[in-house]
């Protein structure tokens, strides 16, 4: 299941992350976990240097080792995007690609890894829904929890 | 602790090798690749872009801070009838607000600021929302434009929040429909002064629409109220002006604007 959470702003992401780990149960605590580290990734790109912006919602569930996922997303041409997955699982390989409504043509950019993330930067041809994909498999075959955050520039 | 150098020849060997293997295997069997085929689970609702995506995008056009002052509107009234009345105000509120940033209107800000919470309390929302009011009038003293801007993004964000909260997510919707009618009421204006397929290209908004309409047409309560029947009406009106593939032509671009403008007259105003 997929559903869409929001956060608070960045600057006050690890208050944030320390309570919700205190106050959720186990299973709200693996997406906590999730989004720190789909975070990890976005952190050089949302700095003042990176100059993308954070969109304070995140999107989290959980998936079978191996099985694909994906959002259906508005993008706007003249827009860069940078998409993170992150995970609470160890021992993972993570896959992301971005693709058009007829899944035809993918147009993911440059793709950055961690060891609990994945990240591809998107700039699309032309504004309209396209599918943010992603897969990861893990090392026992168990499930793995998710989260996706995005920022734009 | 046991230096690097503690594995024999015998040893090492074997282990680099299972080392080496893991990912190899993981590559062959595409584990980091991800097919369009291979998706099997897929969110249905299409996530819809913050107004300061787009406005980013326009920030990048030719346009001045006087075109975007020129457009403002800053509502005087706000005496609405019902709940969804209100939610589809504040929605088009917000979108003021926006726009007031791009105008970079001190005054403007202010007021819609104040607006935005006095629309907030009557929806019940005065508590979540006056630290965003707080924030967006200090800000706006400080000519912190950015700023600003995300603390309309956080307003919308934390009303469609609470609202959701409250099981009231078909007022979440008459929010959002609220800020884009606005949204586009602004936009198309700005294209059709200075026309561009460059700029044009940011109306084509297929599945968004599709979204709106489905949306609207689900609700029950919806179909029985006159105000939200208009939206409807307009949404079926501008479905095929920003869904169709190609160029959104001049001559489109200025019939979404009559479109949306007529909606923003009939169902955003008090």
């Amino acid at each position: 299941m997929i559903t869409m959470h929001s956060q608070l702003s960045r600057y006050r992401l690890s208050a944030f992350l320390f309570t919700s780990i205190l106050m959720f149960s186990q299973a709200q605590a693996f997406v906590v976990d999730a989004l720190s580290f789909a975070l990890e990734g976005a952190e050089k790109h949302v700095s003042e240097e990176g100059g993308y912006t954070l969109r304070k919602d995140f999107w989290q569930g959980s998936s079978e080792s191996g099985e694909g996922q994906a959002i259906k997303h508005h993008l706007v041409k003249g827009n860069s995007y940078w998409f993170w997955v992150g995970t609470e699982s160890d021992d993972t390989t993570m896959a992301i690609a971005v693709y058009d409504k007829k899944g035809t043509k993918s147009y993911e950019g440059k793709i950055e890894k961690g060891p609990n993330w994945i990240g591809t930067q998107v700039e699309v041809p032309k504004s309209g829904t396209y599918y943010i994909a992603f897969k990861i498999t893990t090392k026992n075959k168990e499930e793995a929890h998710w989260a996706v955050a995005y920022a734009f520039k | 602790m046991k230096p690097l150098h503690f594995l024999s020849r015998s040893t090492l060997l074997p282990t680099l090798g299972i080392l080496l293997a893991a990912p190899i295997a993981a590559l062959a069997d595409g584990a980091d690749v991800i097919k369009f085929s291979e998706i099997a689970k897929k969110h249905d609702k299409v996530v819809v872009p913050i107004p300061s995506e787009i406005f980013n995008v326009l920030d990048k056009f030719d346009v001045t801070r006087n075109d975007w002052r020129a457009e403002l509107k800053v509502p005087e009234r706000e005496a609405c009838k019902d709940r969804l009345q209100f939610a589809l105000f504040l929605g088009r509120v917000v979108a003021e607000g926006f726009l007031a940033v791009e105008a970079q209107d001190q005054e403007a800000i202010r007021k819609i600021g104040r607006k935005v919470l006095s629309v907030a309390e009557e929806l019940g929302l005065r508590k979540a929302v006056i630290k965003h009011t707080k924030a967006i009038i200090e800000e706006a003293g400080d000519s912190d434009w950015n700023a600003v801007r995300e603390e309309f993004d956080a307003t919308r964000q934390t009303v469609r929040e609470e609202m959701e909260k409250r099981r009231d997510q078909d007022l979440a919707q008459c929010v959002s429909v609220g800020g884009w009618i606005r949204g586009t009421e602004i936009i198309t204006s700005l294209i059709n002064h200075n026309y561009s397929t460059k700029k044009s290209e940011i109306l084509h908004q297929p599945q968004l629409l599709e979204h709106f309409t489905s949306t609207f047409k689900e609700v029950r309560t919806f179909q029985r109220n006159p105000r939200i029947k208009k939206v409807i009406a307009g949404l079926d009106k501008l479905q095929p002006l920003m869904t169709a593939d190609g160029t959104v032509s001049k001559e489109r671009v200025a019939m979404i604007h009559s479109i949306s403008q007529q909606l923003r007259k009939e169902t955003l105003t008090p």
